[in-house]
């Protein structure tokens, strides 16, 4: 236990980088880390507002429509979900990428001890997020339903368990995929391809989840009438088959003993899954940890294989940034799940033949199909294509995977900014594969028309240039060049959700000007021009904002 | 070749300069040994050398370009650099060969002179046929003899290499202080730093001796030598040091610095 304590301290130390904060306070740098702490709080003071505004008026609707069952379905489900995505590969690259697995190997330390102490870092990291998104959410149930001080106590008891569930199932899923990647020469790409499975399994099991609702609802139309008059009976269905969120729910919306049973069961069910994972690191974490500290050599040294052949520098760096990207597994995970799950998301239930019943799908089809102009169409139709694109930190996050190696961007006779074009370039091909899924999903599961298609793209594609542009810039300027794992450089960086939030302010303000203009009687044809003018002027400027702000930063950033 | 003019630089949490004043000349032709104890501000000034880092004041001029002037200026000087970092920082997702491929598209390398180059080092340190493998599974040593290929690759004028001998095996040690010569022999300049001193002693046409950021000795072996003794105003003292007037390096090198920790 004392050898458990030494190891979470550690790396509690290492993730939170608090001692370099501390030098940093101390050392001249106060004012920067001052201005950089109060601009991050501000951020999500303004960012949190917004989303507890949002859970007030929810919850207190749903309070008065004595359905805080159904708030709280949602709630908990979404942590779920949510946790289990973020979660798994948080937990496959701290377990089984990160950079200090061979320094931890050789100390007298059971694996099993760095196992359980990298887990628990990971919850530690999970359990702040949630608390942050479930637990205000609970205490506006808890006011709006008036509830006693039995109901607070079983929040926090359901917040820290409903954590614990997802990331355990991830912890337990990684071993045997890990323990079975050791078997495999090309090892890196059968985790990447596992890892992905994983978080697709359990969203296309949340999907099913969701296309049994609207089954339901077709099946028995009476339902939609004992819903709306505050029968929970539905949600309490699916929530049956998923064991852990039905305890965490009746706990929560019962108040007999019943509510304390469940509560005791939704412990024991977490404390079980702890222990089954613990037991199971025991026997399988070593071989899956260091097995990927080795890397294949062929068997049989040959000179066949890759040439030699000349490129000119942008398409270098370019195809540099790729082969790396594609070849780190935390890289490639959180890449490619953005582009993957997009149409997963959209074509399951397509697949189960229930979505054009889902009422969700409907009330869109509804208003699209209000909107017979082609050009408003194409604007709605590129700026969501946009919006995923944005989503991705490929971009947002390009100069600060360079790491350690950021040095060579200043030793190689090439300028930054070709540097810095040719990271938009090997970009692009994110962008490009996100607008490909967005074209399938349109005209396969939405039936949009070639001519919006077509129209929605162009947009998009400019959208795309601009977005981009910005995102490396914000993360040009300040990248985050220090790290021990990959994925404190793509996950754990401040630069995606600045680069997010960017991409939404844009998005936002393009979008409010476009609905102002059609509010207007302005023609859908203009309003398009109108548009596609701004974004391209958008994307100009951001060029060139790009190139004067990186090169500026370039001198500045000591390697 | 290489005029370092004055150059300073303190880092932004440190209150004392890692290099101070400091002014060199290295000409064409010359090999010149950079030595210094742990700490002394040997690889921030190659860091100012190559560009990684820009000095607080004072200029460092490669072939007549200023590394710290305007882009032009740097890319030029850049040009003329062939730079081995003393940590093994390649590339590691890369295999050895993207990555030489790599570092010959950054120097606009043409597919004939790389077809002869790479073939040329690689076989010459023996890890041709670990080429087509990711730069990971290599070893230190191979790691480096890799950095060291791909440095050279553009035949730079100005060879720099910061602790170029650590985890190299001998044979490939033997390899690298040929090429080093070869480099100078036809006109090339080569400047490095080391630890290892008998390495300088015999290899280097100049040294230089760092320390606490300023250079403390400079010159051919027997100039160092003569400028410690003169160096010595005690008569008493003097007398004493001419019994070692055949010093070795490591005997001016150990003498040198403990005095200069000692004035300061």
């Amino acid at each position: 236990m004392r050898d458990y304590f030494i190891v979470l301290r550690q790396q509690i130390r290492q993730r939170l980088g608090l001692s370099l904060i501390r030098a940093n306070f101390k050392k001249g740098a106060r004012a920067r880390t001052t201005m950089i702490a109060v601009a991050v709080a501000v951020a999500a003071v303004s960012v949190l507002g917004m989303l507890y505004t949002g859970e007030f008026f929810l919850s207190r609707f749903m309070a008065e429509q004595k359905m805080s069952y159904v708030t709280l379905f949602v709630g908990l489900a979404l942590t779920l979900l949510t946790t289990f995505v973020s979660g798994t590969a948080l937990l496959l690259s701290v377990l089984y990428f990160s950079r200090d697995s061979e320094a931890l190997a050789v100390l007298p330390v059971r694996p099993s001890t760095v196992f359980a102490a990298k887990t628990t870092v990971a919850y530690l990291g999970e359990i702040g997020v949630s608390a942050l998104i479930i637990l205000p959410l609970l205490a506006f149930v808890g006011v709006f339903e008036r509830c006693g001080v039995g109901y607070y106590v079983k929040s926090l008891v359901v917040w820290l368990t409903i954590t614990t569930l997802p990331l355990t199932l991830s912890a337990l899923a990684s071993l045997p995929l890990m323990r079975f990647t050791a078997l495999w020469k090309h090892r890196d790409i059968v985790a990447v391809v596992g890892g992905l499975l994983l978080v697709a399994l359990f969203i296309l099991g949340e999907t099913y989840l969701s296309s049994r609702l609207a089954v339901t609802l077709e099946e028995n139309p009476a339902q939609i009438v004992m819903l709306l008059f505050g029968n929970t009976k539905l949600f309490e269905t699916i929530a049956k088959a998923i064991p852990p969120l039905y305890f965490a729910l009746s706990a929560l919306t019962l108040s007999n003993a019943q509510s304390w049973l469940n509560l005791l069961a939704l412990i024991c069910v977490s404390l079980a899954l702890l222990a089954v994972t613990l037991y199971i690191s025991r026997k399988l974490y070593r071989q899956g940890a260091m097995s990927q500290l080795e890397t294949h050599k062929s068997a049989h040294r040959s000179r066949k294989g890759g040439r030699i052949s000349a490129r000119s520098p942008i398409l270098a760096v370019a195809m540099k940034d790729l082969k790396i990207l594609f070849r780190t597994p935390v890289y490639a995970l959180n890449t490619l799940a953005v582009i993957i799950m997009l149409p997963i998301l959209m074509l399951v239930p397509m697949a189960s033949q229930s979505m054009m019943t889902d009422p969700d799908i409907q009330g869109i089809m509804n208003v699209l199909g209000g909107l017979s102009d082609t050009f408003t169409l194409a604007l709605i139709y590129g700026g969501i294509a946009a919006l995923f694109s944005g989503l991705n930190s490929a971009i947002s996050t390009a100069v600060s995977r360079e790491g350690k190696q950021f040095f060579w961007v200043k030793v190689l006779p090439v300028p930054y900014s070709t540097q810095i074009y040719a990271k938009l370039l090997s970009n692009s091909v994110f962008s490009a594969a996100t607008i490909i899924m967005c074209v399938i999903i349109a005209a396969v599961s939405i039936h949009l028309s070639a001519a919006i298609i077509a129209l929605g793209t162009l947009l998009a594609i400019v959208l795309c240039i601009a977005i981009s542009t910005i995102q490396l810039t914000i993360d040009a300027i300040r990248p985050k060049l220090t790290w021990s794992n990959p994925t404190e450089a793509i996950k754990q960086n401040a630069n995606t959700l600045y680069g997010m939030l960017a991409a939404a302010v844009l998005l936002i303000a393009l979008g409010g000007i476009a609905y102002l203009l059609l509010h207007l009687n302005m023609r859908g044809f203009v309003v398009f021009i109108e548009i596609f003018l701004l974004s391209a002027i958008a994307a100009v400027s951001s060029l060139i904002w790009m190139k004067k702000a990186a090169r500026k930063a370039f001198y500045r950033i000591e390697a | 070749m290489l005029v370092i003019k004055n150059i300073a630089k303190t880092y932004a949490k440190s209150n004392k300069p890692a290099v101070d004043s400091l002014s060199m000349n290295i000409r064409a032709g010359e090999l010149y040994g950079f030595i210094g104890p742990n700490g002394a501000g040997k690889t921030t000034t190659i860091k100012m050398m190559t560009g990684i880092l820009s000095p607080d004041s004072g200029d460092v001029l490669i072939g007549g370009q200023k590394i710290n002037g305007t882009q032009a200026e740097q890319i030029a000087a850049k040009r003329l650099i062939g730079y081995v970092p003393d940590a093994q920082d390649a590339y590691d997702r890369l295999t050895g060969l993207e990555y030489l491929n790599f570092m010959a598209d950054m120097y606009r390398v043409s597919e004939d002179d790389r077809t002869r180059a790479i073939p040329k080092y690689t076989e010459l340190f023996g890890i041709a046929d670990a080429l087509r493998d990711p730069v990971r599974s290599y070893s230190r040593g191979m790691k480096q003899k890799l950095t060291i290929t791909g440095a050279l690759l553009h035949n730079p004028k100005l060879f720099i290499l910061d602790e170029p001998m650590v985890g190299l095996d001998p044979h490939s040690a033997h390899q690298l202080k040929l090429i080093m010569r070869e480099r100078v022999n036809s006109g090339g300049t080569v400047f490095f730093s080391t630890h290892v001193l008998d390495v300088a002693e015999r290899l280097c046409d100049r040294i230089g001796i760092i320390n606490q950021g300023k250079l403390i000795a400079e010159g051919t072996l027997e100039e160092i030598n003569d400028a410690r003794l003169n160096a010595s105003l005690d008569k008493s003292i003097k007398a004493e040091k001419r019994t070692l007037s055949g010093a070795t390096l490591e005997q001016i090198f150990l003498e040198l610095t403990e005095q200069n920790e000692e004035a300061e």
